[in-house]
């Protein structure tokens, strides 16, 4: 803050220190972490629900997710196969890879969507899939994410809301093509095969056979 | 000569006014007064509902402002209700038993998380008085054992002669004002812990909290979830900077197995510790639907899921520097994934040119693009395709698309150094458009997640970056005018927290803090993910730099 222009720059100490409220000084910031000293620590990871696409709620509190550890990176992925995505965490203390299990309320249903590109690479990673439920339009893109130093597998568990299926799904793969289907299932797995005629329908689970196929369109 | 500047040069070196710097040192050292010894008796207060010491801590003529009724208009999501209230005003004939009538909330929880008194802000008035807005916020759990979370916001004078006269005994405060209120409760929680039960608790990792405090290191590894073997349970890779390698299969019933040593892939963890070890991500570079694996330095050929081969030498990809993550996608569209590596060059100490924290742009590494030849091969092409993002410092890269043409777009985020924005212009080159669309998000940024967050048809970009509790409250004590051109904002991009950046109609709005998700901590990752299955993406971010021990301050 005093001398912006340089993180090397070394600050002098500029009157007494309060020693019994913990108060102390170090000349530059990046020998805190050296000399053993707490730097933002012990900040709780942060959960916010989206409550319209505009506002969010905190729920960390109530999470049992918000971990004080120096986490890092974080891969929300549907672990447990129930349809819900869960969390697993890396940090640097406190243990290195932790899993959260989603169990919270539901408020809607679940689909989790595969690809499987043939003239596209092989996952279909890059699609756009156009999900239509309930009078309302919702798009998710395939990427394996990786916000930072984690990444997430080429699959997609996409909640749809409060209803009992899914009017239409339309996949424009990266070739441009695009693949229309109409009447899904909700709390199943969709596996889209490129050029395919049927969407494969599965248990949520993998434990359970195909439940049935939905003829394209 | 002169090429082109559009702004003055900055100048190399530059520092505050002296007076300036003792008003701030002063201001930090009330703040710890504050916050340890009226702090002490503020919690006890709250939690016994006893006020004789909490009296004493008022001037006579104290002007003191209580909680208005609770609003009956409730946010809720998810089994979580959201109250908030404001207060009454200032007047001088409320009690002290009104003011604390408004602790009352934190009387329901018996059993504290958390309970903290924090000054958000003082500022000196004259010799003797002050102002301050004073957080009193608590997390924990009711009597029945359901979440619970307060927190309050006071107004507050103080006068004292000198710092050293602030203590548990002190009559400091000539005023304090309830301001707001927010109260959180949950009928239950949202996620359970399954570490022990997915047998994760177990890895021979080494952990900060358990090592000599000259041993903990910033990062220390990488993670990357796929199917590997389409058994229909997700696996998870791992690498560290000391060389441990680890394969954990996904096991029916969500158990996690080591399978590593036995298909090819052996731990050799030492001592030495090499920032590039810790490398790990999945491409399904060959397109036969097993996602291969590059860990470390090396690629691994995924045999049906079976085993893994080394195939480094034959796919031709070099890993040097500091490479902080991979990014997964077919930039050219010609069906075979390739490979973009974000870089980091670190930070030296005792180096002797200057640095900025913020506003950095040659300090780093430059990214790499590896394209894959689609015989096994992969040529880099960092140079001819223009996405080396320059010489920054990356913490991560995405693939989202930026507009809706299905060439997949870069976001770069960067430590000391904007951001980048690199359009895939589809004939396989990127150019830099970051310039003019306000999302260069000129802080330190260590994160980034895109999503469509509101169902608009366009993709948001939440960005995490460093943030500072300190530096937020500096803040208030410096303006543009006690700096050369441009610096301030450097100050401000310094704690600047997450940052929320909309896309509406082709242009970006960023709206963190009406959104509610700017005061993450100092963060790294953060994800968009549907929690709840309501169709709309939530938002988990990662916090916290470096916690050595609880009992000690935090700086």
């Amino acid at each position: 803050m005093t001398q912006p222009l340089d993180r090397n720059a070394r600050h002098e100490q500029l009157g007494p220190l309060d020693e019994e409220s913990g108060e102390f000084w170090v000349e530059n910031p990046f020998d805190m972490a050296q000399q053993g000293m707490n730097l933002s620590s012990y900040e709780r990871n942060r959960v916010y629900l989206n409550l319209d696409g505009h506002d969010f709620v905190e729920a960390s509190f109530a999470s049992r997710a918000d971990l004080d550890a120096d986490s890092r990176a974080v891969i929300a992925a549907d672990f447990d196969r129930d349809g819900a995505p869960d969390l697993l965490v890396s940090s640097v203390g406190g243990g290195p890879v932790r899993l959260f299990r989603n169990t919270a309320p539901r408020q809607g249903r679940f689909v989790r969507i595969e690809l499987e590109g043939t003239e596209s690479n092989r996952r279909g990673i890059g699609a756009r899939l156009v999900l239509e439920a309930g009078g309302r339009t919702i798009r998710r893109d395939l990427f394996p994410v990786n916000p930072g130093m984690g990444q997430g597998p080429a699959e997609l568990s996409v909640g749809v809301g409060a209803v009992e299926k899914i009017d239409r799904l339309t996949v424009t793969w990266p070739t441009g093509k695009t693949q229309q289907f109409t009447d899904l299932p909700v709390d199943a797995k969709l596996v889209i095969e490129e050029g395919g005629e049927q969407v494969r329908v599965f248990g949520i689970s993998p434990s359970a056979t195909v439940a049935s196929a939905t003829p394209d369109r | 000569m002169v090429w082109c500047a559009d702004k003055p040069a900055a100048p190399s070196t530059f520092e505050l006014d002296k007076a300036k710097q003792e008003a701030i040192w002063l201001a930090e050292h009330v703040t710890f007064k504050i916050e340890f010894h009226l702090g002490k008796v503020w919690k006890q207060t709250a939690k016994s509902g006893d006020a004789a010491a909490f009296r004493k801590l008022f001037t006579e003529d104290a002007v003191l402002g209580a909680a208005a009724p609770q609003s009956p208009n409730a946010r809720s999501s998810t089994g979580i209700l959201e109250h908030r209230r404001n207060g009454n005003g200032p007047t001088k004939e409320t009690a002290i038993d009104h003011v604390i009538a408004g602790f009352a909330p934190f009387g329901k929880i018996s059993e504290f998380k958390t309970h903290r008194l924090k000054v958000l802000q003082v500022q000196r008035i004259d010799e003797a008085n002050w102002t301050a807005t004073l957080l009193h916020d608590a997390i924990g759990a009711d009597a029945d054992g359901k979440p619970l979370e307060i927190q309050q916001i006071y107004s507050a004078g103080l006068r004292f002669e000198s710092a050293d006269s602030i203590d548990a005994k002190s009559r400091v405060f000539t005023r304090l004002v309830f301001e707001e209120e927010t109260l959180r409760h949950a009928g239950g929680w949202l996620f359970e812990e399954a570490t022990e039960a997915a047998g994760l608790d177990w890895l021979p990792l080494p952990d900060n909290w358990k090592l000599p405090a000259r041993q903990r290191r910033e990062f220390r590894h990488q993670i990357a979830v796929e199917d590997f073997d389409r058994d229909g349970w997700l696996d998870l890779a791992l690498a560290t900077i000391e060389g441990h390698r680890m394969l954990l299969r996904g096991r029916p019933g969500g158990k996690f197995e080591l399978a590593g040593t036995a298909m090819g892939i052996p731990s050799r963890p030492g001592l030495k510790k090499v920032l590039r070890y810790s490398f790990v991500a999945w491409i399904d570079y060959d397109d036969d639907g097993y996602p291969d694996l590059m860990m470390g330095e090396k690629l691994y050929r995924n045999e049906g899921g079976k085993k893994f081969v080394d195939v480094t030498a034959r796919a031709g990809i070099k890993i040097d520097r500091v490479p902080m993550g991979a990014t997964v996608g077919d930039y050219d569209r010609d069906g075979d994934l390739d490979l973009y590596i974000s870089y980091l060059k670190r930070f030296r100490k005792g180096v002797s040119e200057f640095r900025p924290w913020v506003g950095d742009v040659d300090s780093g590494g430059e990214n790499a693009l590896w394209r894959n030849n689609g015989d096994g091969s992969f040529t880099e092409v960092t140079v001819e395709s223009g996405s080396s993002a320059w010489k920054r410092q990356t913490f991560a890269s995405i693939y989202f698309y930026y507009d809706d043409d299905l060439h997949p777009d870069l976001y770069v985020a960067n430590d000391f150094g904007e951001n980048v924005l690199l359009r895939n212009k589809g004939d396989g080159t990127f150019e830099d458009i970051t310039k003019g669309l306000g999302i260069g998000d000129y802080s330190t940024s260590m994160g980034v997640s895109a999503g469509d967050l509101d169902n608009d048809g366009e993709n948001e970009l939440y960005v995490a970056n460093m943030f500072s509790k300190m530096g937020r409250r500096i803040i208030g004590h410096v303006g543009a005018e006690d700096y050369p051109e441009g610096v301030f904002e450097q100050i401000q991009g310094s704690c600047a927290g997450n940052r929320l950046y909309r896309k509406s109609g082709g242009s970006f709005q960023e709206q963190s803090v009406p959104a509610g998700v700017n005061e993450v901590g100092w963060a790294y990752a953060p994800a968009m993910t549907d929690l709840n299955g309501d169709g709309l993406l939530d938002l988990y971010a990662t916090t916290g730099f470096m916690s050595y021990d609880p009992a000690e301050p935090d700086g």
